[in-house]
């Protein structure tokens, strides 16, 4: 979907995620992993978010990408897909990588005949070398690497949410991960980067979004924020 | 996102998949279908001679054909109670109907049973038993079975989440309904009182009915099979109910 910039692709208003702790038979505490959040998206937007660990990141994400409900305040889409760059979803051990990457992709909202299309792309991008018809139980570490990264890069959603994985693999297969990833935040694509890394924030974000104690602490233009969040991190 | 029709292919391919992998790869899941009611007929057949029981001229059909529609359901309901549980880990990383996981574990599991069913319609027929028109009723039991296989999965699956505990009773009444099912011994040959205990089990209606088609060319009872397919309707309800309810529940309660 075309649309020009500074039109909001994603709003993210006050929202609120409580996870119910079990302290006894029938009894729960309410934990609040985020309070009160709130932020927008523009179109074009490479947005990026910081804050220690157990901010509730990960918590944000699921809220974005409609795994999990805000238990208060809402997340509005615009009809604009979201999606989380996976790189973890799970493989079926008996299954060929074919099998998988076809699986994984229509499982992350690619139908059946695009993922088929690109299977050779896929497989040529994993570099499996023969192995693509193999189960995946009989693959080594790297080569499952590879292989979710190739599947996860044919998931095209109208946001792309990434968390962390700025290259991936070997010194090699990094290298030109990290190639594409980047050929995709410098496009049109909107983008949001969770990350610890500042210097990459500094670097491919526009806007930040700071995030402390499950709250909003600041939002602004990328060098101010992370500017801020150095002084206060003591970095 | 994953809209209807990006589901239903999902769970297509995810139960083709999976079942050809268990064909295919020869690992023991499929072997068992047709090695696990032989042991069981070998085991009853020493029993009945030690008991110095007589099995009629149809003792092996009859047994045959109860452990065979029994292992589907038997499977289907423990695969299918535990496929949102053992998602977790999917579920938190992408949003995905959940009622994926439950349908793709059934389907993988039916389409097992359509080939041992096969394999069980070429024995019958090598041992003598005349097909006829009648057979074609087996089209209608066997959807009723699916729809009350369903049910009863589906209502595990989707409590199973909050009350993992639910595993052990699952496992234990599938055992309790084996016993109860008249898979090894005719139901109507008891007395009036544990008929009806019996018969409160629907795989013993069902099993029945398999029975009536393959020996007698009918249904004989098509109320009690009536009532089973009204009861796995309700229960088919309320599993859509729960798990639209609560699809976007799993992911927080669910162990990462």
């Amino acid at each position: 979907m075309m649309a020009s910039q500074h039109e909001i692709a994603l709003q993210v208003n006050s929202v609120g995620v409580c996870y119910k702790q079990k302290s006894g038979f029938f009894r729960s505490t309410d934990f609040w992993a985020i309070n009160d959040i709130s932020f927008d998206i523009m179109h074009g937007d490479t947005l990026g978010v910081i804050g220690r660990n157990g901010v509730g990141k990960s918590t944000l994400l699921k809220v974005m990408t409609g795994i999990i409900e805000p238990d208060r305040g809402h997340v509005n889409t615009f009809d604009n897909s979201v999606s989380l760059l996976g790189l973890l979803v799970g493989f079926n051990q008996s299954l060929s990588g074919r099998d998988n990457a076809v699986m994984n992709a229509m499982l992350q909202g690619v139908s059946q005949k695009d993922i088929e299309n690109k299977l050779d792309e896929v497989e040529a991008f994993a570099e499996l070398k023969g192995f693509f018809d193999q189960p995946v139980c009989t693959y080594s570490a790297g080569m499952r690497t590879r292989l979710r990264f190739a599947i996860a890069i044919q998931v095209n959603p109208d946001i792309l949410l990434i968390d962390e994985v700025l290259g991936v693999g070997d010194a090699a297969f990094s290298k030109k991960s990290g190639k594409v990833i980047r050929e995709r935040i410098e496009s049109d694509q909107t983008v949001m980067i969770v990350s610890h890394h500042l210097d990459t924030l500094y670097e491919l974000c526009n806007r930040v979004v700071w995030l402390d104690g499950g709250e909003t602490r600041m939002i602004g233009p990328a060098a101010e924020v992370l500017d801020s969040y150095k002084k206060a991190v003591g970095g | 996102m994953m809209n209807f029709r990006n589901a239903v292919d999902v769970i297509l391919y995810r139960a083709y998949s999976e079942m050809r992998a268990e064909v295919v790869n020869g690992s023991m899941g499929m072997l068992l279908w047709v090695v696990e009611p032989l042991l069981y007929l070998g085991a009853f057949y020493i029993v009945f001679s030690a008991l110095g029981l007589r099995g009629g001229t149809d003792a092996v059909p009859f047994l045959l054909i109860g452990l065979v529609v029994w292992k589907w359901f038997a499977s289907s309901v423990y695969r299918g109670a535990s496929s949102i549980k053992s998602a977790a880990a999917v579920m938190q990383q992408i949003h995905v109907p959940k009622y994926v996981f439950l349908i793709s574990a059934l389907l993988s599991v039916f389409y097992q049973f359509l080939i041992v069913f096969g394999v069980l319609l070429g024995f019958l027929l090598l041992y003598g038993i005349e097909p006829g028109w009648g057979w074609i009723n087996l089209v209608v039991i066997v959807f009723i079975q699916l729809l009350l296989t369903v049910g009863i999965a589906g209502i595990f699956a989707v409590f199973l989440p909050f009350f993992p505990d639910l595993q052990v009773i699952v496992s234990n009444g599938l055992t309790m309904m084996f016993f109860m099912s008249g898979i090894f011994f005719e139901i109507d040959s008891v007395s009036e009182f544990y008929q009806r205990i019996f018969y409160l089990n629907p795989m013993a209606t069902m099993i029945e009915a398999y029975r009536d088609v393959f020996l007698t060319g009918q249904i004989g009872d098509w109320s009690s099979l009536g009532i089973v397919a009204l009861i796995s309707v309700i229960l088919i309800v309320m599993v859509v109910l729960l798990l639209h309810k609560w699809d976007r529940v799993y992911p927080k309660v669910l162990p990462v």
